[in-house]
């Protein structure tokens, strides 16, 4: 079972936990994703409906439907959200299902409101936050890694894991800095009596020891997905994984290569093999925060940080009372008793800047600076910021999606795309 | 059969080929739009090409075609996202690339404004200007699908042959002994 698309929209039943049942009717708002469709519900402005696709077989659907009532049923307790940030959701956690001719069709679930929320991806640059009406200081982005934290160890109480938690699939809400999770039904259950996989990850989150293999400890992989995230937020954008490579050994080009080969520059024992980005501030960090980054990107992985020391630990830095953020003479907000990373930063992008300027000096060393760019570039190992920035991929204007329609589904769409550019150009001829 | 009809004939083919392989998720109706708008401006082309009798096109035809073509596109690309039926923009450039839906707006009003902007400067260098700078203007305006074309190749066209290769290279070990 599932939708069929129609200019009306469409008629089904919701199916409420009790076992009541009422008529709605859904609008479709043109969000699709690769399981299904979300639809709005005429009247409930609160509440947004996801139907499955035509395409997801029987079996799969019975899948869904029987992790859908127990996830109705076991509803995770979550830390309760001040009056003055009402309306808050932070997780579109199903609610009801959602029944078309008697069979199971999708699931309703709380709406999260786009319009206070921005994608979690969009604090990793601070340009494309204040884009968004989000200026972005450490005061906030450690309060957001503490929500985000915190939201996480609640479902790791109740056996609920995320596994694929990764920015694209988290909001943040933009005053209340609380964070929401997209896609509850693509989470992972390992509760006593109930067992459901999630089969979906994502390479730059997904713990060494899952690579190439199914993620058997959900937990474990949700730690390591949390602590990349909180290791971003805190510095600038830059992933735990990109570094430059100090030796001769072969340096992977992915992150995920370099995740599995443990290649974690930020420790507070230097690596070896591979030395820090220069744009990184991660030595503006507390020791405790690093002692933390240093358990979870350990190569054994065994003693993780959990999410639950992550919120502890963070909750002290979140908290305007506990003193323990502080401003530097500019007005920035740093962590108290170690160097302002935002003024740590500015100085190194204003020096980058600077050297740029010095063009007649660097025109008459150009031919041999060209030698030791060519061999920088085949041995990987750049040391500028900007060269080290333009390998995270972070300052790319063109990103590209990953393409995940099926090799027909392309083909079909680029012959009207061609035919689209043929009859452009009879036009114009 | 004319070359005309052959060539309508392929693109019937593969107008058939392209709806039965086509994605099964909703699509915006600003696409909609824009596809049943080049249904339209591909049927006049078949129509010419079928029907309309030998010989050069008259002079006004020819200098309205352009200007009609980007009516037609900054048309859409401006009505669509005032009703709310998404951004045609995307249709265009290609939804591979990831925006924000703040940039896709204004990726497509860009695209709106060059589109009316390049529709009305047809007609004034075409009544104001020589014929051979007229054409000289026409031909810069076919580097923009040439640019529209290119982008397309590397960034889509690449990886799906790299799909399509792994796919049949898949297929092919499958087949051995």
């Amino acid at each position: 079972m599932a939708y069929t698309a129609q200019a009306g929209g469409l008629t089904a039943r919701v199916v409420w936990p009790h076992g009541a049942s009422e008529p709605v009717r859904l609008r479709d708002i043109g969000k699709a994703g690769g399981a299904g469709a979300v639809f709005a519900i005429e009247n409930w402005p609160g509440h947004v409906a996801k139907i499955y696709h035509a395409t997801i077989g029987a079996a799969q659907l019975g899948q869904y439907e029987r992790k859908l009532r127990w996830m109705i049923r076991n509803r995770p307790e979550l830390a309760r959200i001040p009056p003055e940030h009402a309306g808050v959701v932070q997780l579109a956690w199903p609610v009801g299902l959602i029944m078309q001719d008697s069979r199971f069709a999708g699931f309703l679930m709380e709406k999260v409101d786009f319009d206070r929320t921005l994608e979690l991806d969009y604090l990793l640059t601070r340009r494309q936050a204040a884009a968004e009406g989000f200026e972005a200081d450490f005061g906030k982005l450690v309060t957001v890694c503490h929500n985000l934290a915190a939201l996480v160890h609640c479902l790791h109480l109740r056996k609920i894991a995320v596994v694929d938690l990764k920015p694209i699939n988290l909001k943040v809400y933009k005053s209340a800095l609380f964070v929401s999770i997209l896609d509850c039904d693509g989470f992972q259950i390992y509760a006593d009596g109930f067992v459901s996989e999630a089969p979906q990850v994502t390479p730059e989150y997904l713990a060494p020891e899952f690579h190439g293999k199914a993620v058997t400890d959900p937990e474990a992989q949700d730690a390591f997905a949390l602590a990349t995230i909180i290791f971003r937020l805190l510095n600038f954008g830059i992933h735990p994984y990109a570094g430059i490579a100090t030796a001769r050994t072969p340096y992977p080009q992915e992150l995920a290569g370099r995740i599995q080969l443990g290649l974690y520059p930020y420790g507070r024992r230097p690596s070896a093999l591979v030395r820090a980005t220069p744009a990184s501030v991660h030595e503006c960090f507390p020791d405790g925060i690093r002692a933390l980054f240093d358990r979870s990107f350990a190569p054994a992985g065994g003693n993780r940080t959990s999410a639950g020391e992550w919120a502890e630990l963070l909750g002290g830095f979140a908290s305007r009372s506990g003193g323990r953020m502080a401003h530097c003479p500019r007005g920035h907000l740093q962590f108290a008793g170690k160097p302002c990373p935002t003024c740590v930063r500015e100085g190194i992008i204003r020096g980058h800047v600077e050297r740029q300027k010095r063009f007649v000096p660097r025109l008459k060393v150009a031919p041999v600076r060209a030698a030791v760019f060519m061999r920088r570039t085949l041995r990987g190992t750049h040391s500028s910021p900007f060269q080290a920035a333009l390998a995270q991929a972070q300052l790319n204007p063109l990103q590209m999606a990953p393409i995940n329609l099926s090799i027909r589904n392309v083909i079909a769409i680029e012959i009207a795309w061609t035919l689209g550019l043929i009859i452009s150009y009879w036009w114009l001829k | 059969m004319t070359p005309a009809a052959l060539m309508a004939v392929l693109a019937i083919a593969a107008l058939v080929l392209a709806w039965y392989w086509r994605p099964r998720h909703p699509v915006a109706p600003g696409v909609w739009i824009l596809l049943a708008s080049y249904g339209v401006l591909g049927a006049v082309v078949l129509w010419f090409g079928l029907r309309a009798q030998p010989g050069p096109e008259s002079i006004t035809l020819q200098i309205w075609k352009p200007t009609l073509l980007y009516g037609v596109l900054a048309g859409v690309l401006i009505y669509a996202p005032l009703r709310g039926w998404g951004y045609p923009a995307k249709a265009v450039i290609g939804s591979y690339f990831v925006f924000s839906n703040r940039e896709w707006h204004w990726i497509n009003l860009a695209l709106a404004v060059f589109s009316a902007a390049l529709g009305m400067l047809n007609l004034i260098v075409a009544y104001g200007y020589t014929r051979d700078e007229w054409n000289g203007f026409r031909f810069s305006c076919m580097m923009n699908l040439l640019a529209l074309l290119l982008l397309r190749m590397a960034f889509v066209w690449m990886d799906l042959l790299v799909r399509v290769g792994i796919h049949l290279y898949a297929r092919a070990r499958t087949r051995l002994p």
